[in-house]
Order: C-alpha cells, then sequence, then structure tokens
C-alpha cells in the first residue's frame, strides 16, 4: 500500500506546458519550519480544532476523537506524530480530515484528522521533482515519507508523506513517536 | 468534438467523488455520459468502453467506485493525450475492460432481475431441503411427509433452474429427482450425503451467480455420476419400457404435482411477489403507452416481454396457475413481436394492455383484494392464444414431425393438442417426450406435463378426450383454424370421480352445457360472461375455501354450486360473481372440507377421490374474521436493499441525537411555555417510536443460523464418528441482523468444539453409564434486553487439570496465583487465550487452538459475552449473551473534570454519595467502600483514564454500583447529569486497542463522550484486585 501514490494517481498536465511527465497534485502544509505535503486526492476537507475528546491511556500523538458530522473520527498531532515539540495551537492551526485506505475486512475508508500548524497551497509535483526518500538518514522516518520534492521556485524542499504508514491505526495506537525528536520549532 | 473540456469535467467529477453523496455521484454519471457521447462521435472503442463501465459501476453501486473511476479517468486522460499527439490509441489498456465483458457476457446470459429472485428461493429451498435431508436422515417417524417434502424442493429448484435458464443445475436436480422415483419404484435407502453434495453444490453455485459469476459452472459431472448410480436400479439411462398407461387418471402412478393450497398462499415469498408483479405490471404499463408512440421500439417491447416472463417465473413457483397461464399468452404474444414475427399494432397494444389488467386484478386477488371475472380471463387468454396462433398456425404441426419416433404417437398428439392450446411450447414437448423416453418405467406424457405445472389434470383430460374422439373418427381431425378455446369447451364428461360430491355435480369439465353459473341464482351472479368458469380444473385438492385469496380452483368449482344448496343465496350482493377472488370465504358456499391431510402434501397427479367428508357449513358458521386476518397479513412489501436498511437506522440515530440537543438545549429553560414543552414531549415520543420501528426493520430470527448449524453438526458429527443428536431451542428468536452475521463464525467454532472435544466417544460414553449418542443443543432466548444463546452439551465437560497444565506449558497462567487457587471460572477462562489447545491430537474438526481467542474476540467486538459452566462428567455449555441491537443503548451520562462519560444503566446497581463511616482504607492503597454488607473497591474513573482534572475525594464525588456478570465494583465519577438513550458509535480504528472505552456517543451538544466498557473495566479491577 505504501509508495503507490504518485504513479496511482489520475495525470494531469493543463496546468503545465513545459513539462510533459505526469503531475500530482499535492497539499502543501507546514510544521513549524517545515514543509510537507499530503496527496491532494486523499484529502476529505480541512476544519478548523473542534472539541476534541481524550481517548484514555493512548500515546500522546493521539489527541482525541472529535464529531465529524455525526461521525466520530480520531485526531493525530501531525508535529508529535513525527516527533516534533508539542506547540501551542493557535487560530491557524487546522485539521486536515485524510482517507486512509482501510485494512481488515471492511476495507471501508478510514477517515483521520491530522492537526497541522498551517495548510498552504495545492501544489502539482512531477517525478523528476522528486527525490526518493533514502536521502534521510533515520530509515524510521524515511518510512514516513514517498519522497522530498524540490520546489525550485520558492527554493523549498517538501517532503510527501505516506499517510498510509504515517497514519496507520495499528501503529498510531500503540507506536510512540520517532525516538529522535528533531526539535524544529 | 474537442473532448478535453468534457475530460476535465470527468476528472473533476472523479476527484470530488462522494460515494455516499447522491449528487455527486449524479454529476459523475452525466460527466461520463457526455464523455461517452463524445467518445461514440470520434470512434473511440476503448473510451466508449471504458465509459460503459464506470456507468455501469454506478449503477451497480460497486464497491471500488472510486478506484475504477480513477483508472477511468487516467485512461481517459492517455486517449487524449495519445489523440493530441496523433498517436494510436489502440494500445492502451482499457480500465475494467475485463468486467466490462464480463457485464455483456452476462446480459446474454440469464436475466439479473431473475436471477436476483431465483438465488433468493433458491436459498430458501435449499434451506428446506437441507432441513428435510437431515431430519430423513435422523428419523424415521414420517419418512413419506419428508421425502414429500425433499423432492418438492428439488423439484421447485429445478423448475426454477429452467426458466433463468441454468441447465447444469437443473439437470443436477433432475438426476436427483430421479433417484427418488427410483427409490419410490425399487424401494432402497435415500442416499442422503450425495444429495447434501448435489445441496452444496446448488449453495455454492448460487454464491457465484450472486457474485456476478454467471458464466462458469462448478464441477458437477461427478456429483451427476454418482447421483446416476445412486439408489436402487443405479442404471442412468434404461431404455424406455413401452408406455401403454391409456387412462392417467385412476391408474396414476407416483407422479407428483405441487398442490395449490392454502400453505402457498401463506408462503413467505408471496408478499415479495406481489409488490414485484405490481411493479412489473406497472412498468409494462409505462412501457405500453410509450409503445404506442413508438410501435417499433425493440427495448420497449423487450421490457413487457421480460416483466410477463419474470412474472411467469415466480408465478409458476407459487403454482398460481391463473397467473402463469396469463404471463406466459402475453409472454409468448411479445416474443413473437419481439422477434419481429409479427409487427405491434394496436390490437397487440389493447390485449396487453388488457393482460395488465387482469394481472393487476389477479395480483390484487392474491392480496385479498377482488379477482378478475374468471370469464374474462379465460377470453383474454383465448384472445392472446389466437393472436399467437394467428401469425404462427404451423409451428405445431413441425414440432410433431420433429418428436422422436420411440414415442408413442398418442403421447405426441397430446402434446399436440396442448401445444394448440397455448399450454406448452414445443420446446416444452421436446423435453417431456425426451424425459419420458429417459424413464426407467416411463410414465404417461400426460403425468410429465402436469409435473412443468404449465397444465392441470382438467388440461390433459380435455386433450385426451379430444385424442379419443379423434381415434374413434380414425385419426387426427384436421386442426381447428381458432383452435385455442374450443377444445376445452368440447371436454367430455367422463371425469372420474368428482372431488366434492355435491360442489360440482357436473365435473368442473364441461363450462359448455349452461351449467349452474350459466343459469345463476339470479341475485348473485350477473350475467357471467359465456364460456367457462376457470379453465376446467379438476384440481384433487379443494383448498380450504376461507384461506384463499385468489381465484383458483375450488372457487371456480364453488362459485357455480348447485342451487339446491342455498345458502350461496343468503350472502347477496357481490357483483362480479364469476369467481371472484376471496370473496367465497366471506360467501359460505358449502364447504368442500379440507380433508386435514395439508394441501402441500404431494398427491397424485389426477383427481382422486376425497373422502366423502364435504360437510356444508351453515353460512353463519363462516369464519370471515379468518378471511380478513389473512388481507391483513399479506401486506405489501418491497424489497429493500441492506444498505439503505443501515443509512435509514443511521439516520434514525442521528435523529434521536439531534432530537435530544434541542431537548437540553440551555436556551430551553429560559422559556416558560407550556406549549413548546408538551410538543417537544411529542417530539421525543415520535424518535423514541421511531427508532423502535427502524430497529424492528432489521430484526431477523435466528432460524435460517440454527439451520446451517444442524448441517455442521452432521458433517462434523460424522467427521468425529460420534452419534450427536441435535436440540434446537427458540429458533425464533429474533435479533439485529447485524448481530446474527457475526454470531455464525464463533457458533460454528463452539460447536465443533462440543462435538470433538465435548462429547466422548460413543464407547467411553458407554463405559460412562450415558447413552451413546451424545447429545447437543442450541438454545436461543431472550433474557432482559440481551440474547442468551447456550450450546450445551453432555460430554466429559472441561478438564480442570488439562487446562491447568496446558497453561503452564504456555505460560499464561496468572502469575500471582497459585494455580491451585484459581476459581472455575478463571480456569475455563484461560482457553481464551490466543493458541491455546488441550487436544491431544490435532484433528481437521479442530484442536488448532485457533478457536476460542476468536469466539471471545467477535462476540466482544459486539459488546457480548461468553460464559462456560461446566462440570466434569456431565457437560459444558457455553453461553453467549449479546445485545439485542448494536446501535443503541440506555445510558447514564456522568462527568469526570472536563470530561463526560456514559455508562451502560443495563450495568449500574446503584449510586451514592459516600459518607465517611462507609469508607475504609486498606494499607493507605485501596479503599473500600460498604454497601448494603458489602465491601467494594472503589475505583476513580479519574485515574482508570488518566485523567488530570477531576474530583478525588470520594465524599464529594458519586459512586456508582457497577454489577457485570456477578463481580461488582464501585467507580468513582464527579457527577452525574442524567439519562438518556446513547447511540452507539464505533470509535472506528481508533479505538483498537483501546481497553475500558466500548464506545463513543455524541452528546446533546455535539460533542463526545466515551461509552465505559463496564465489562473490561470490572474484570480488570476485580483481577487486578485477585
Amino acid at each position: 500500500m505504501p509508495n503507490d501514490a504518485p504513479q496511482a494517481a489520475p495525470k494531469d498536465e493543463s496546468m503545465d506546458e513545459f513539462h510533459d511527465e505526469p503531475k500530482v497534485r499535492f497539499l502543501t502544509l507546514s510544521l513549524g519550519a517545515e514543509h510537507y505535503a499530503v496527496e491532494a486526492l486523499r484529502v476529505r476537507e480541512i476544519i478548523g480544532l473542534l472539541d476534541i475528546t481524550p481517548l484514555p491511556r493512548t500515546p500522546a500523538h493521539v489527541r482525541g476523537v472529535v464529531n465529524l458530522r455525526g461521525r466520530i473520527i480520531p485526531i493525530v498531532d501531525l508535529r508529535m506524530r513525527l516527533g516534533m515539540a508539542e506547540v501551542e495551537y493557535t487560530g491557524r492551526t487546522c485539521v486536515v480530515v485524510l482517507e486512509l485506505n482501510g485494512k481488515g475486512e471492511e476495507e471501508e475508508l478510514v477517515l483521520m484528522g491530522a492537526i497541522v500548524d498551517l495548510v498552504n497551497e495545492v501544489r502539482e509535483v512531477g517525478a523528476s521533482q522528486v527525490d526518493p526518500p533514502s536521502t534521510l538518514k533515520s530509515a524510521e522516518r524515511a518510512a514516513f515519507v514517498t519522497g522530498l520534492a524540490k520546489l525550485e521556485d520558492e527554493g523549498l524542499v517538501v517532503s510527501l508523506l505516506d499517510i498510509d504508514v504515517l497514519l496507520d491505526p495499528s501503529q498510531l495506537m500503540s507506536a510512540a513517536a520517532p525516538t529522535t525528536p528533531s526539535d524544529v520549532a | 468534438m474537442d473532448l478535453r473540456p468534457i475530460f476535465e469535467s470527468v476528472s473533476k467529477s472523479i476527484a470530488f467523488l462522494d460515494e455516499t453523496d447522491s449528487q455527486s455521484l449524479a454529476d459523475l454519471r452525466a460527466a461520463l455520459a457526455e464523455l461517452r457521447a463524445g467518445a461514440e462521435s470520434q470512434a473511440l472503442a476503448g473510451l466508449i468502453t471504458a465509459c460503459d463501465r464506470g456507468l455501469a459501476a454506478l449503477d451497480g453501486g460497486e464497491d471500488a467506485l472510486a478506484e475504477l473511476c480513477g483508472e477511468i479517468g487516467a485512461y481517459a486522460a492517455e486517449v487524449l493525450e495519445a489523440l493530441e499527439l496523433d498517436q494510436a490509441v489502440d494500445s492502451i489498456p482499457v480500465p475494467g475492460a475485463a468486467p466490462a465483458e464480463r457485464v455483456e457476457a452476462a446480459d446474454e446470459g440469464p436475466e439479473p432481475e431473475l436471477l436476483g429472485l431465483f438465488i433468493g428461493s433458491a436459498n430458501d429451498n435449499l434451506a428446506d431441503l437441507e432441513e428435510a435431508l437431515l431430519e430423513l436422515e435422523n428419523t424415521s417417524e414420517e419418512p413419506d411427509e419428508l421425502l414429500a417434502q425433499v423432492k418438492r424442493s428439488l423439484h421447485t429448484i429445478k423448475g426454477e433452474c429452467g426458466v433463468i435458464p441454468l441447465p447444469e443445475a437443473a439437470a443436477l436436480c433432475h438426476a436427483a429427482e430421479d433417484v427418488f422415483d427410483r427409490i419410490a419404484q425399487g424401494g432402497g435407502g435415500v442416499p442422503i450425503p450425495v444429495l447434501l453434495e448435489v445441496c452444496d453444490w446448488l449453495s455454492a453455485y448460487c454464491q457465484q451467480l450472486a457474485a456476478g459469476d454467471t458464466t462458469s459452472v462448478p464441477p458437477h459431472a461427478e456429483l451427476l455420476e454418482s447421483l446416476g448410480s445412486a439408489g436402487p436400479g443405479g442404471a442412468p439411462n434404461p431404455p424406455p419400457a413401452p408406455a401403454a398407461v391409456e387412462v392417467p387418471s385412476s391408474s396414476a402412478g407416483p407422479g407428483e404435482r405441487i398442490a395449490f393450497s392454502q400453505e402457498i398462499l401463506e408462503d413467505e415469498i408471496l408478499p415479495d411477489f406481489i409488490g414485484e408483479a405490481r411493479e412489473h405490471i406497472e412498468a409494462s404499463e409505462a412501457a405500453l403507452l410509450e409503445l404506442e408512440h413508438a410501435p417499433e421500439d425493440d427495448e420497449l417491447i423487450n421490457a413487457i416481454f421480460r416483466a410477463f416472463h419474470t412474472i411467469k417465473g415466480v408465478a409458476g413457483y407459487l403454482n398460481l396457475e391463473p397467473m402463469v397461464e396469463l404471463a406466459h399468452t402475453a409472454e409468448a404474444l411479445m416474443d413473437q413481436l419481439r422477434k419481429g414475427e409479427a409487427t405491434c399494432g394496436k390490437r397487440h397494444l389493447d390485449l396487453i394492455f388488457t393482460a395488465c389488467d387482469v394481472m393487476g386484478a389477479l395480483v390484487s386477488a392474491l392480496e385479498g383484494g377482488e379477482g378478475p371475472p374468471v370469464a374474462a380471463h379465460r377470453r383474454l387468454v383465448a384472445a392472446l392464444e389466437r393472436e399467437i396462433a394467428g401469425d404462427e398456425p404451423a409451428s405445431a404441426a413441425q414440432v410433431a414431425q420433429e418428436l422422436p419416433a420411440g414415442a408413442p404417437g398418442n403421447h405426441r398428439r397430446m402434446l399436440e393438442i396442448l401445444i394448440d392450446q397455448g399450454l406448452m411450447t414445443e420446446k416444452v414437448a421436446e423435453v417431456l417426450l425426451a424425459r419420458q423416453a429417459a424413464m426407467p418405467r416411463p410414465k404417461h406424457i400426460g403425468e410429465l406435463a402436469l409435473d412443468t405445472g404449465l397444465v392441470t389434470a382438467a388440461h390433459i383430460e380435455a386433450a385426451l378426450a379430444i385424442q379419443a374422439e379423434e381415434e374413434a373418427n380414425g385419426g387426427p381431425a384436421p386442426r381447428p383454424a381458432a383452435p385455442a378455446p374450443q377444445p376445452k369447451a368440447s371436454a367430455p364428461a367422463d371425469e372420474p370421480a368428482s372431488p366434492e360430491p355435491q360442489a360440482s355435480p357436473a365435473p368442473a369439465e364441461e363450462p359448455a352445457p349452461p351449467e349452474p353459473q350459466a343459469s345463476p341464482a339470479p341475485a348473485e351472479e350477473p350475467a357471467p360472461p359465456a364460456p367457462a368458469p376457470f379453465v376446467p380444473r379438476a384440481t384433487p385438492t379443494p383448498v380450504e375455501p376461507q384461506a384463499i385469496s385468489m381465484p383458483v380452483e375450488p372457487q371456480a368449482l364453488s362459485t357455480p354450486a348447485p342451487p339446491a344448496n342455498e345458502p350461496v343465496a343468503s350472502a347477496p350482493a357481490e357483483p362480479p360473481a364469476p369467481a371472484p377472488a376471496r370473496v367465497p370465504a366471506a360467501r359460505a358456499v358449502p364447504e368442500p372440507t379440507e380433508p386435514t391431510e395439508p394441501a402441500e402434501r404431494v398427491i397424485e397427479a389426477i383427481p382422486k377421490p376425497q373422502p366423502p367428508a364435504a360437510k356444508p357449513q351453515p353460512p353463519a358458521a363462516k369464519p370471515t374474521p379468518k378471511a380478513a386476518n389473512r388481507n391483513n397479513r399479506i401486506a405489501r412489501t418491497i424489497k429493500v436493499n441492506t444498505g439503505r436498511l443501515d443509512a435509514l437506522v443511521d439516520l434514525v440515530g442521528e435523529l434521536v441525537i439531534a432530537q435530544q440537543m434541542v431537548y437540553q438545549d440551555p436556551a430551553l429553560e429560559t422559556v416558560a411555555s407550556e406549549r413548546l414543552t408538551r410538543n417537544l414531549a411529542q417530539v421525543a415520543k415520535i424518535t423514541r417510536d421511531m427508532h423502535e420501528a427502524a430497529m424492528s426493520l432489521r430484526m431477523v430470527t435466528l432460524k435460517p443460523t440454527f439451520q446451517k448449524m444442524a448441517r455442521l453438526v452432521r458433517d462434523v458429527s460424522l467427521k468425529a464418528g460420534k452419534g450427536v443428536e441435535l436440540v434446537l431451542t427458540g429458533e425464533d428468536t429474533e435479533l439485529d441482523r447485524n448481530v446474527v452475521e457475526e454470531i455464525s463464525d464463533p457458533m460454528v467454532h463452539l460447536i465443533r468444539n462440543a462435538i470433538d472435544h465435548g462429547l466422548e466417544l460413543p464407547s467411553e460414553r458407554v463405559a460412562a453409564g450415558k447413552s451413546e449418542t451424545g447429545r447437543v443443543e442450541l438454545r436461543a432466548s431472550h433474557q432482559g434486553g440481551a440474547i442468551v444463546i447456550e450450546i450445551i452439551d453432555d460430554g466429559r465437560g472441561l478438564s480442570r487439570d488439562k487446562i491447568l497444565a496446558k497453561a503452564a506449558e504456555k505460560g499464561c497462567l496468572p502469575a500471582d496465583t497459585a494455580p491451585e487457587d484459581l476459581t472455575d471460572g478463571q480456569v475455563w477462562d484461560l482457553i481464551f487465550q490466543p493458541g491455546f489447545s488441550t487436544a491431544a491430537s490435532v484433528s481437521d474438526i479442530s484442536g488448532r487452538g485457533v478457536g476460542m481467542d476468536v469466539v471471545r474476540r467477535n462476540i466482544e467486538k459486539m459488546r457480548g459475552k461468553v460464559e462456560i459452566t461446566s462440570q466434569a462428567g456431565k457437560g459444558s455449555v457455553f453461553t453467549l449473551r449479546l445485545p439485542l441491537t448494536l446501535a443503541i443503548i440506555d445510558g447514564m451520562v456522568v462527568r469526570v473534570g472536563a470530561q463526560r462519560y456514559v455508562l451502560p444503566t443495563l450495568s449500574i446497581e446503584q449510586s451514592f454519595r459516600p459518607r465517611a463511616e462507609q469508607l475504609h482504607g486498606v494499607m493507605n492503597e485501596d479503599e473500600v467502600v460498604k454497601v448494603r454488607d458489602m465491601l467494594l473497591p472503589i475505583h476513580r474513573l479519574r485515574d482508570l483514564f488518566e485523567q488530570a482534572d477531576g474530583e478525588g475525594d470520594p465524599e464529594r464525588g458519586i459512586l456508582v454500583v457497577l454489577e457485570e456478570g456477578g463481580e461488582r465494583c464501585c467507580l468513582m465519577v464527579d457527577e452525574i447529569l442524567g439519562q438518556q438513550q446513547i447511540v452507539i458509535k464505533s470509535l472506528g480504528e481508533a479505538g483498537v486497542g483501546l481497553s475500558g472505552v466500548s464506545g463513543g456517543a455524541i452528546l446533546g451538544d455535539g460533542r463526545i463522550a466515551l461509552i465505559v466498557d463496564v465489562d473490561g473495566l470490572v474484570t480488570r479491577t476485580t483481577q487486578a484486585a485477585a
């Protein structure tokens, strides 16, 4: 299931005349000073912070559950999940509701909310712009990303998150955050 | 045509696809349709296919819709790209091409509608069949009745297979039926195992069909062979003996025919059928209206054809002969139009319109309404037949020539006559003759024809009469120009003993002489149109009149009741007298009392004299209420997709929440309006009722599940070499469909264990002074708000020593307790550990130790419980305690700090604020409270859920005494907020592995409260205490 994201998505090149390589849309977001992105097709919606009901005896990055129009969905603090320091939530903090591919018998879509500091924009990323995650030192963290995208215009490097791995419920509920926190806050 | 903009809109629709949103689906459909049109204009076959596939998936509500659409979008993108670059598009693989082909293939195959219907009823029949076979194997009390049931089920399935058509399945059923024929003729036992295999094969096939695979058939050659050699005189195809049974009536062999009876009208699928038939009739009428303007439209003609075809199929299954007859002729006419053998003219339309009307009236009759006049039905069928015959005069004669020469001529002639009358097709005739030829002792062709259900005994009689006449005149008469009605009208009166002595003085056969109803009791019957009461039917089973809601034989017979029996006249005022459906019920014609042997039983094909029990009853004694009941009972039903049902239940759940949000709104406290309060209470009541009604929609009985287990018991007991007597109690207990679906697997595990581990070998049993046959009981009952299912065996019981030894070996003994101090309950609990099995050897039935932990997990997933009681040497009882429904509980909302939690009210014994003297500290660590002479441990929910806020002092909080499975503990919360109905929401993936919480509830303010899993909590705390 991991790593199939960029290839499987519909290709759309109407925006860019010069590149004829297939491109995938990503929603870019910020955690502190770092830039991340999730595949736009996997984003169900973006909501403000709701009242979160904490779940007892869960790892710290699982903030709890919220009522999304009658459906209970878990909320994960993406910073903490990636091993960054916890910060106060601000007015710009929001929840990106993502669709995970369900496992098990039911195979229905699993919705999960990820708390991020800031949502930026939807960008198109072509395969040639993406470096493999093997450049990362920690294999553990490398598993969370499908690649590193270089956005030349802004001179940014954006980590493309593999949400199916990062937010895999079975891992999420038990695992602690990566052991070596890279503190960027 | 530029495809690009269209494609943009398609990909947009795909991107925004929300499978739960009908608007989104509609958008996608529109976009796809547009794209398809565009593709058509440019002759892009692949793209058309892809679009079709997508549209089909949309229509079919396929699961992987989003995925598929994604593929289609990607494909379309590639095609466009290739087009823009002037490249070939053929090399691009078309997504979903294979399934699309499959869909096409299915079109040629069975009609999906019909198939669905077939699968539904076939499953029912298979269940009956299996049940009967199992009983047959165990009991010898009523073998005849059971045999009859088996044969009937087989026959029904075969008939339906023929309609679909599913030739392989039909052949198999046929072979199985032949086994019974051989048994009937040669004696001998029933080869149950082979027949069970047939059941298995058929249900596997049904499953496959249900899964949409209509192209392949599971291998069945071997099965056919073993059927061929089963039973006495096992040669598959004995040479046909010359048949010389001239008069079928008295010498009727064991020809079987399902009698038309109350049972049929009480058939469970009848309401379904009524709903469906109405839909078909309505659809036909709509199509007819369109057809008036576009007489060439094949699609419309096909639609009507299919509608009648479907009605015929099911009506045939239900043995509703007038319907079959009408549907058959209407279908035949449509078939001609369909094949272009005739052009659709006004005449045709009028006929079919009338057919719709009469069919509608027949359906009403099924529901207990007014049926159509017999004469009208008769005339219509005749008119249809004439219409068909007029265009196709020679076909029957051709058939006659093509018939196998081996068949006796008189049989052929007989079928010819029947074909002339439009009662069967040439194809059927051929099949019958072939079948007759294949029989070890050929039955008369008339019997075989009867078996098809297409014709009645009366038809055969009439045909025989014609034949006899012809023979007397020296050979077949030239075919009449308009053959249809005459033959019947000229039926002779040489009927064998008429079923009801006084009800039909001249046997129903001859309509021609102006019988009673032609000169009727004046007030009673306003000029019934000419020729006949119902197509003469000397039906041997007088069906209990008051149970009839359809114009079937008995009415036809009893309506023209001889004037001598005047009670008829005493109930005037029923205008459309000629056999109006349920009228006889109210009208109390002298009742041909039914011999108590229920009419469903297989009976001789040809009238056999009934015991002269017919005793007229005074009209007053006629139980009209019964008829009324019956009418009420056949409520109209519609079939509903379970997905929609679940959606409704979910919505009602939302409504309950929303209603409570309003009800608990703080703003209401400032309003002092009595009216508002009253109205709100009213809304609350309606909401509750609605919720109950919605939940009841999903209630089903346990019966099918239990029957499945019966089969399992049989198989397992054979394998294990242990005789098992299975006792089923409470199989009518109803519970939520979702629960039923979930308990099947755990039950399978438990029953296997009971037989394999629980029951001793016969020799051991005898040594232990027990009966050789073991006993397993399945018992279901309601207890409080729960369903209890017990699996009871009288085997050796659980062995404490073995379990403890095994646990020690596996290292799963509790560390802090000496094994000998464990209670029995705790020891039994050990077997739910993963990988635990005490079976000395692993058999292929059980013993791999993958069962019990799965059992517990599945049951607990439903908020249920498994309990074990066991006594060495006496047996064990596994008790499954399940909630009635998975969706709603009564809950008490409590507060701890800023959080609120829900405690299931069922688990709460009492709640109180403790006084200082009730509280006792133990070793500065534990706290107990004294409640009514019980010392209970206190647990702070705050601490259990690691909450930072919340009250710590018991004297300022509230203690709630929770009871679960006999264990009690005290839970301390800050405050009790109130009690309400709680819609349980799954925490989904978030809840996986979460202990102490069984779900979430959305409270009045839209926030979530966690539902405390009392069982888990109590068990954990008591275990910790132990």
